[in-house]
């Protein structure tokens, strides 16, 4: 039998056309960081701090929960209290670290890194008489995060939604027609940067990669590699 | 083209638009034309003493100047390769190449000219009535009078490079109007704490403040001064208010549902929606009814008023103004100051005390300054070859011209006094005129909620009234986004007091009498567009056309680029007075978007056209294969030869890209009980690890899909459709479980796999080296599945055979999708694995007789007539289509779905009939030459009668029917063995 393959994401050949180099994460091939900024390793950096950084998160671990007892779900894992309106993001650590955005009533999409996925697989209750049911939509759904002060203008090219600091503060999510397909837009901010997780389904990869860049040219927006985001999070 | 002698550049004056420091030098018609940065086309073009811009529609007559505001057709031209192109609101850049359009060989002698001499050759509606016998004439006249009529052309070849984009903006307030009311409600609303926009088609914000003299005191709130003044302070509040997203040069060309406005801005299409909406677009006015009033040279008023204040430019060297009210006047004392000779006041209103119509501060200033106020006058014509030469005036006597003519030499003929509102958007969203209001109040127009109306669009208004409707409309946005501050109601009451106090509404104006038809040449027009004159639309009332909308249908007369600014209201007018009813009963025209003319590329956009791929499609390139359009799909129509590829299939092992199968993950303890629903056949009795053909119908039981289903575990099925119909399919199962409280939950997961088909011979052999899975016909028989690893991936298996071999499909994570494509070729290279593409999936499936939907099914079939009774089951509980299918089987069939063999070797193509003699009985759905016997063979539809094995059948290839054999068993192994081998 063969060993098991690096994984490769739907905008994998997108990203080389762009120079990524490639290197391979959590059994992903990522782009550490993409030659066409040229001037300096830093130059993604100040992208995401002055413009708007592109970047990759097909990766991430994408569950998704759905049924009556979602609710009762939740209220388990929140603690005694604690709900939550559809529309809006938690940031949570158990069962693993995650964020869990209410899409509706009974549908919720669990993010997580795709090391925290078993465990949270594990923690979820499925059995043929409860009507709470998961699905990992880790494969099917390709990821862009826009992150940097010119995020909202960028994403405001694609989506009629509002996605103003208003409207759309921090730690809320939407599903909405982004360039013109479905999307599951989840804003997590990162530090003081505004930051939007763009999820549709794998096919448009290379069509949603080519739709955002081109969107983001006349902002200076640009793609950005694994280095510069871990810079960022640092 | 027509030209002015002297340079009419007056000195420099206060809110011009003009830079004098920056020349801009461009091409108009090949001539160099030297500018200034500030100048539009149109201004430069007047400024260098071009009198004529255009051509007219119908009539090819010269047209000049007439609004210089964007609103009418007379200065369209092509930019850059860019036709109809406003010259009047178009910047000047350098280097940018302006040409005259609708006009051969030139803009001054243009051979088609000659039919406005033939006028009588095309009266209203003539293509209606005429040259559509014999039915050949009307194919040849159609192809003339698309080539005569002009409205530019657009270069197919050398397309002009546009970067449109698409943006989406929120906002509390939207107000449309950058003039003293539009900009008063920004003010009020901003000053509450709303986010406002406020969008204005002019380069700087003033409206008709802009270009007005008049002065005015302080008004409550507002500083006095000039109009330029008035405008200056306010502009300044405006851009000291943080809360204000100012869009200059911005043109809203539709109200849409839900407040959401649609915009021009450059290259940019916005797309704003408002909490709330105020329409502040204001008033204009529009020309008057008398013979050849559209000579270059005969302008509104107003337009004469911008060239001098906005561009510094002297409109005409003597002038002759219509005029019947205050802002006629002002504009005679901007010409007398921008040093033009004012020959006559023409003012149709009779005279009062001290023999002027009106004692006005500013008609006496007029009557002071020697000029003569002509009382009780109309013009009736202009005179002049391609300028206007002289105006014959006539005394109005008991409401009509009568008397002796008088002639007045001048060139210019300025009209003022007939104003319209700016109320296209209104109309657009839904709101109507209450004629039982007076014009002027905001009662007078009856609104849907989240609008609001303020300034002279509400009607003729004085400046302080018109600044506080627009307070107040911003004031009622804040209260309506939920913004209230404490004194906010005191505010809102207080203004509405001193509005019904002192409404400020300025006097009506007189209505206008139209003509009676004048001579050949001599044509009163209503619509500048499209050529329409006060003859046609009286002829097409007295034709029977007197209901608005049909009139303007007949006449065409508001159709044009300028949607009917220019002329809905005269057409209005006139159709009342020719059918004599009143223009409330007479009603309006309605109003859609776009206002103003939008290029198409603008509504395109950036070019995103979504595109799926398969996870394997670099995969596919790199092997050279011919990529196609499927749906939304890209797909491999084959890799050089589909008859290589389905010989290597028959004889040794292929493979074929399936990733765009449709995919649904159902799962949920009702799971079973939607798939019994949905499907013609039994799920719930599946037994995990089974897959099951299944077809779906709909409710009068024709073919819907069909596809396969797997039973995964005792709650969960994995569902596959045709690749077209998954979003379908999603809604449809999702409707059904909603709609009988299931808990079955639907997912649409085909982006989630890669899929491939390995069929053939040596399917088994090849898989078999990369997965541990027993692969063996009695471990693993036709129709089951499994689940594993494949290629040291997790992988589903299903043993299914739409090829006609043995195979499997293999289902594994997309992001695996090259590895498993690549390890699956590598694994059967020994066997001579070849990949397939779409062409030769198609003729394989064909020889096993399996249908495709829609290729071979349509919204009429049912698979009682298409030889799959075999997949329904009337014994189980109901279904979607079981009572339709039940009714068709007691019907009886009349069709029936069939093989055929060509007789004499022909390939049919798809679609084309199948007759007895000279009739169509059937037709033909698919046909393709056997790559094994090279026979031609196909399915078709034919009458049940004739769905017998061998029956001869008639096939129309090129207009002959050539004979061929009905087959009701497939073509290809026949009983199946090599499925199940």
């Amino acid at each position: 039998m063969l060993a098991t393959p690096a994984k490769k994401s739907a905008m994998h050949h997108k990203q080389l056309a762009n120079g990524a180099q490639m290197v391979e994460r959590d059994g992903w091939l990522q782009a550490c960081h993409y030659s066409i900024h040229q001037s300096s390793p830093g130059e993604e950096s100040l992208l995401l701090q002055e413009s708007c950084g592109i970047f990759d998160i097909s990766p991430t671990g994408k569950l998704l929960l759905q049924g009556e007892e979602l609710g009762g779900f939740l209220g388990r894992v929140l603690g005694a209290g604690a709900a939550m309106q559809p529309g809006e993001v938690l940031r949570v650590s158990s069962p693993g670290d995650g964020l869990l955005s209410l899409l509706a009533p009974d549908e919720c999409l669990v993010l997580c890194s795709s090391q925290e996925a078993p465990e949270w697989l594990a923690a979820l209750p499925e059995g043929a008489a409860s009507c709470l049911h998961w699905l990992d939509r880790t494969s099917g759904l390709a990821g862009v995060r826009l992150t940097g002060p010119k995020a909202e203008q960028l994403l405001s090219k694609l989506t009629e939604l509002d996605v103003s600091p208003e409207s759309f503060p921090d730690l809320r999510c939407a599903q909405t027609r982004c360039a013109e397909i479905h999307g599951t837009l989840v804003r997590a901010d990162l530090g003081t940067l505004p930051s939007y997780d763009l999820y549709f389904p794998r096919d448009f990869g290379e069509y949603m990669w080519d739709a955002v860049l081109e969107s983001g040219e006349e902002l200076g927006a640009g793609p950005v590699g694994l280095d510069a985001m871990k810079r960022l999070q640092t | 083209m027509a030209k002015q002698s002297s340079n009419p550049r007056l000195p420099p004056g206060p809110g011009e638009l003009i830079d004098r420091e920056k020349p801009v030098e461009f091409q108009f018609d090949g001539n160099r034309v030297t500018a200034l940065e500030g100048d539009t086309v149109a201004s430069a073009l007047h400024a260098s003493g071009v009198s004529t811009f255009s051509r007219s529609f119908k009539y090819h007559r010269p047209r000049g100047l007439l609004c210089a505001a964007g609103r009418c057709p007379n200065c369209l031209v092509n930019v850059d390769g860019v036709p109809n192109v406003r010259a009047c609101i178009q910047p000047v850049k350098p280097g940018m190449q302006v040409s005259h359009q609708n006009a051969w060989p030139s803009l001054r002698w243009d051979f088609l000219s000659v039919l406005d001499r033939m006028g009588w050759l095309m009266p209203v509606g003539f293509y209606y009535k005429a040259l559509h016998r014999p039915k050949l004439l009307w194919g040849i006249a159609q192809k003339v009078i698309r080539r005569v009529g002009g409205l530019g052309k657009i270069d197919i070849v050398d397309v002009p490079e546009t970067a449109y984009q698409h943006r989406n903006f929120h906002t509390d307030v939207a107000v449309v109007g950058g003039g003293p009311a539009g900009m008063a409600a920004a003010l009020a609303a901003a000053e509450q704490g709303a986010k406002v926009t406020l969008i204005d088609d002019q380069p700087r914000l003033g409206g008709h403040l802009r270009f007005s003299p008049r002065e005015s005191a302080d008004i409550a709130g507002f500083p006095g001064g000039t109009g330029s003044q008035v405008a200056d302070e306010l502009v300044n509040s405006v851009s000291g208010a943080s809360r204000v997203r100012v869009m200059s040069n911005a043109t809203v060309f539709g109200c849409y549902q839900d407040n959401l406005l649609g915009i021009l801005a450059g290259q940019d299409v916005v797309r704003l929606r408002g909490k709330r909406v105020v329409i502040a677009t204001g008033s204009y006015d529009v020309p008057a009814p008398f013979k050849n009033n559209d000579l270059p040279g005969v302008m509104l008023a107003s337009a004469a008023q911008r060239l001098i204040r906005l561009y510094g430019l002297r409109p005409g060297a003597r002038a002759v103004v219509a005029a019947c009210n205050e802002q006629g006047y002002m504009a005679v004392l901007d010409l007398l100051d921008a040093g033009v000779e004012v020959a006559a006041v023409v003012d149709s209103r009779p005279a009062a005390d001290g023999g002027l119509p009106e004692q006005s501060e500013t008609v006496r200033s007029v009557e002071e300054r020697g000029i003569t106020v002509l009382a009780s006058h109309v013009v009736i014509e202009a005179r002049g070859k391609n300028r206007v030469r002289e105006v014959v005036l006539q005394r109005m006597e008991e409401g009509a011209p009568a008397g002796p003519a008088r002639r007045i030499r001048c060139d210019l003929l300025c009209m003022s006094g007939s104003l319209q509102q700016a109320d296209g958007l209104l109309y657009q969203a839904g709101a109507s005129r209450d004629y039982s209001q007076a014009p002027g109040s905001r009662e007078h127009w009856a609104l849907l909620p989240g609008l609001d109306a303020a300034g002279d669009v509400t009607g003729p208004l004085d400046l302080a009234s018109c600044l506080m409707q627009g307070r107040l409309a911003g004031l009622e946005a804040a209260q309506a986004v939920g913004l209230a501050s404490p004194g906010l109601q005191a505010d809102v009451d207080a203004v509405k007091n001193r509005l019904t106090a002192a409404p400020g509404v300025q006097d009506g104006q007189p209505a206008l009498s139209y003509p009676q038809p004048g001579p050949v040449g001599k044509k009163e027009f209503i619509c500048f567009c499209e050529d329409v004159t006060v003859k046609d639309i009286s002829q097409a009332v007295a034709e029977g056309f007197d209901d608005i909308q049909l009139l303007k249908r007949y006449s065409t007369a508001t159709m044009g680029p300028c949607q009917g600014k220019m002329c809905s209201k005269a057409l209005i007018e006139l159709c009342s007075q020719s059918a004599g009813r009143s223009v409330e009963s007479t009603g309006v025209t309605t109003s859609r978007p776009p206002l103003q003319p939008v290029p198409l590329a603008a509504l395109a956009g950036a070019s995103h056209m979504p595109m799926k791929r398969t996870p394997m499609d670099q995969v596919h390139r790199r092997l050279g294969a011919d990529m196609v359009e499927a749906g939304p799909w890209q797909r491999p129509h084959s890799y050089g030869s589909p008859q290589e590829e389905c010989l290597a299939v028959r004889q040794r092992v292929g493979i074929i890209d399936v990733s765009t199968l449709g995919k649904l993950d159902i799962r949920g303890k009702d799971a079973g009980a939607l798939l019994d629903r949905v499907y013609t056949h039994h799920f719930s009795n599946l037994r995990v690890g089974r897959v099951r053909y299944g077809l779906l119908c709909s409710d009068n039981g024709s073919i819907l899909d069909d596809g396969t289903v797997t039973r995964l575990s005792e709650d969960r099925y994995f569902v596959t459709t045709t690749t077209g119909n998954v979003d379908l399919i999603e809604e449809w199962f999702k409707w059904w479980a909603a709609g009988r409280e299931l808990c079955a939950h639907v997912n649409n997961v085909t982006s989630d796999y890669a899929a491939v088909n390995v069929a053939g011979p040596y399917a088994r052999q090849t898989l078999s080296k990369l997965t541990g899975i027993d692969l063996s016909s009695s471990a693993f028989p036709y129709m089951r599945s499994a689940q594993g690893e494949v290629a040291g991936v997790p992988a589903m298996l299903l043993r299914i055979g739409f090829v006609g071999e043995a195979g499997w499909e293999v289902h594994a994570p997309g992001e695996y999708g090259e590895h498993l494509w690549q390890a699956i070729m590598d694994a059967g290279s020994e066997f001579g694995i070849a990949p397939f593409g779409l062409e030769a999936q198609r003729v394989l499936r064909l020889e096993k007789k399996h249908i495709i939907v829609g290729q071979d099914t349509d919204a009429f079939s049912n698979p009682l007539e298409s030889g799959m009774d075999w997949v329904v089951r009337f014994d189980k509980e109901d279904f979607i289509g079981r009572a339709g299918l039940r009714a068709a089987s007691e019907g009886g069939m009349r069709n029936k779905l069939v093989g055929f063999v060509m007789r004499n070797g022909q390939v049919p193509e798809d679609g084309v009939p199948v007759v007895a003699g000279r009739t169509a009985i059937g037709r033909v759905t698919s046909a393709r030459r056997s790559p094994t016997t090279s026979a031609g063979f196909g399915l078709a539809w034919v009458p049940v009668e004739m769905a017998e094995e061998g029956s001869e059948i008639g096939i129309l290839i090129d207009g002959k029917p050539l004979p061929a054999n009905v087959t009701l068993t497939p073509f290809y192994d026949p009983d199946g063995q090599r499925l199940r081998e």
